[in-house]
């Protein structure tokens, strides 16, 4: 009985995520054209894909961009979300319906989020423009757009960091702050010494998780820049994207998709020892 | 016994009738268009009206989406019956082996004649001498513009009909901060190219001849309009939908775009406006425009290529296309009178136009090739390259793609 409960989500897990990330491995090593798409037997070329990709400026300035667009959304996200945890954690009236209200910008569809900041960012229409007084180009200037395009994924991704976040720091016990409080630790001592030492797996799971949502991402980008001005906004996803879709590279395209899923892979790897470890905890 | 019988032969005929309900070819057909007043809407009903046994279900999938799409159900072998590609993507698929040559069917119609339609559209239609698609309709680039401000600055229409006059213009039309003098679309999609190369060919250059003083001219302008302050910095990621609006809005003065914006310009354009044909580089005078539009196709492995063809014959009958001003599309056959019930001036000015638009490719690699024309584009605009070593690069990227 207890192998068919087990073989139901093996088997789920090897057809609906086994089998495309293997034929994805497989089609990096092939030749893929329009004509072969349809076979599965195509000519198979080896690593040519992959030195192809290597060969080729614009990979290293698309996997610069990914580093700095997954950087500066972890930092942003996780500083703002846990931020935001600390602050809904102080009892005020209206606090926890507060904090689900900032849940509806998670819940919006990333496309709308994409026009809605596209139109923020705009040069002479644009809110931010008005706001700062400014003439920037935010969206059209190379060295402001990847910026601008991680700007609104934070926005995006930040709520979610900010709830898992507040459901660790509102688990940390209450007796230990107080305790350490009657000692004389101030607030912030509190926080370095018995907050951040209770939510640690948790906020290196939320970490893992941030890391793996702005690998994904896409749809916000695509609303706002489509991956310009000269690329400058390009990360793996759209770049494989661009690769199968508008050029008809499909090999290529599934080798930078391996790029990406080897990143996301040793993340999630280090996602399910933390919460292994949070277990032991 | 008897009763048996006459059971038996109530099942039948009750199993008859529903097999005859049943019988009917659903055709699963798919399409851009989500105006409303597009011919493709009724047309769709009323062939749906001729034979009860033949329904075409349209699904309707956004421009940008088409082509993945449709890569996806070929990649799983479970296809559409027929669809509506974009002119310029034909070749791709064709030498992808993903659409049927419908060359007997067409030389077995009496309702698709290739000398009945005009040769542009016919043109994009085939490859290798075979006949792959059947050209919906047409559509090509011109220039609007806002009558009221160009009395305001004494600007005549005319004077718009050169490069030099139009960057005066747009130059008198710009209030700094406030509107610009030309709207137009440099994204680094389709779109983009798709609006670069009118001005590349007026130039005298070509896809191929990229590295060539008169390819730098072209690029040269928009780099200069946008430099200048004349075009919003922001053309680099404008659709050629959002510059239409910016039009709209009375943000820009001049805008080129399509006929497909018509619709949306008379209900929302709050003052008088007219549309002129593409200026000419002074000296060169080449009249030159893009052709655009669909193309039906019918992909390898549709299951039933007979009715999908008896669709696209009936789609491009003159029953549905005199219909096609409608949504401000022009007819892709020179044998059909279109109606026209409205804009009868811009009806007038596209159709002129349209002489002198000309098709992207063909050529099966044209999207690869686009993409650098794109790149280039955008490296120019932004000042990351000069123009000249921009289309040197651009050339060179061109030459590499066989």
């Amino acid at each position: 009985m207890v192998r068919v409960f087990l073989a139901l989500p093996m088997a789920f897990l090897l057809i609906l995520i086994g089998f495309p990330v293997l034929y994805n491995v497989l089609m990096s090593f092939q030749d893929v054209t329009l004509m072969t798409l349809p076979q599965f037997m195509r000519p198979w070329i080896g690593i040519s894909n992959y030195t192809t990709l290597l060969g080729e400026k614009v990979t290293y300035e698309v996997l610069a961009n990914t580093f700095v667009f997954v950087g500066g959304n972890v930092v942003f996200q996780i500083a703002i979300g846990l931020s935001l945890a600390l602050f809904f954690e102080l009892s005020f009236p209206g606090a926890k319906f507060m904090r689900g209200l900032f849940l509806v910008a998670w819940m919006l569809p990333p496309l709308v989020i994409g026009s809605v900041w596209k139109w923020l960012f705009a040069t002479e229409s644009g809110a931010i423009n008005a706001i700062l007084g400014s003439n920037m180009n935010w969206l059209s200037d190379p060295s402001t757009a990847l910026w601008a395009v991680t700007t609104a994924n934070i926005w995006f991704g930040t709520p979610f960091s900010m709830i898992l976040l507040s459901a660790a720091v509102s688990n940390v016990p209450k007796e230990l702050l107080e305790a350490a409080s009657l000692d004389g630790a101030g607030p912030i001592r509190r926080f370095i010494y018995i907050t951040l030492p209770a939510i640690s797996a948790s906020l290196l799971a939320v970490v893992s998780l941030t890391i793996i949502y702005s690998m994904r991402a896409f749809d916000v980008i695509w609303a706002m820049t489509k991956g310009g001005p000269v690329d400058s906004s390009t990360i793996l996803p759209l770049f494989s994207y661009r690769l199968s879709f508008d050029e008809f590279k499909f090999g290529g395209g599934a080798a930078a998709a391996n790029f990406a899923f080897i990143i996301v892979f040793i993340v999630a790897l280090i996602y399910v020892r933390s919460i292994k470890h949070e277990k032991i905890l | 016994m008897k009763r048996l019988l006459v059971a038996a032969v109530a099942a039948t005929a009750i199993a008859s009738a529903s097999v005859a309900a049943f019988a009917e070819t659903k055709l699963d057909v798919w399409h851009v268009i989500n105006i409303d007043k597009d011919m493709v809407h009724d047309g769709i009903k009323s062939f749906n009206e001729i034979d009860q046994n033949v329904q075409a279900e349209e699904r309707i999938v956004p421009f940008a989406q088409l082509e993945p799409e449709l890569l996806k159900a070929i990649a799983t072998g479970d296809v559409p019956d027929a669809v509506m590609l974009a002119s310029n993507s034909v070749p791709a698929f064709v030498v992808g082996n993903a659409l049927m040559d419908l060359t007997e069917m067409v030389a077995g119609s009496d309702k698709v004649n290739g000398e009945d339609y005009h040769p542009g559209p016919w043109n994009s239609a085939q490859w290798d001498g075979k006949v792959y698609a059947v050209p919906r309709a047409a559509n090509t680039l011109a220039l609007y513009y806002n009558k009221d401000l160009l009395d305001e600055k004494g600007i005549s229409v005319e004077s718009l009909g050169t490069w030099d006059g139009l960057i005066s213009a747009a130059e008198a039309l710009t209030v700094p901060g406030e509107r610009f003098g030309l709207a137009f679309s440099a994204i680094a999609t389709e779109e983009g190219t798709f609006q670069f190369l009118p001005w590349l060919w007026q130039a005298g250059a070509d896809i191929d001849t990229l590295d060539t003083p008169e390819a730098a001219s072209a690029l040269q302008v928009w780099v200069d309009l946008v430099k200048n302050g004349h075009s919003s910095k922001d053309v680099l990621t404008m659709r050629q939908f959002e510059g239409t609006s910016t039009f709209m809005a009375e943000n820009a003065a001049l805008v080129i775009s399509g006929p497909w914006e018509l619709p949306r310009i008379e209900k929302d354009a709050k003052f008088n406006w007219g549309v002129r044909t593409l200026p000419v580089k002074d000296g060169v005078n080449i009249e030159a425009s893009a052709l655009g539009d669909y193309n039906w196709v019918i992909p390898t492995g549709a299951k039933d290529p007979g009715a999908s063809f008896k669709f696209i014959e009936y789609m491009t009958s003159e029953d549905v296309v005199k219909n096609a001003w409608d949504s401000g599309r022009l007819s892709a056959r020179a044998d059909i009178d279109v109606l026209v019930n409205q804009w009868p001036d811009a009806f007038a000015t596209f159709n002129e136009q349209m002489k002198s638009a000309r098709q992207r490719g063909p050529d099966p690699k044209y999207g690869e090739k686009s993409r650098v024309i794109q790149k280039a584009i955008q490296q120019a605009m932004t000042e990351e390259l000069t123009v000249e070593a921009a289309l040197t690069e651009a050339a060179a990227a061109i030459a590499k793609i066989k």
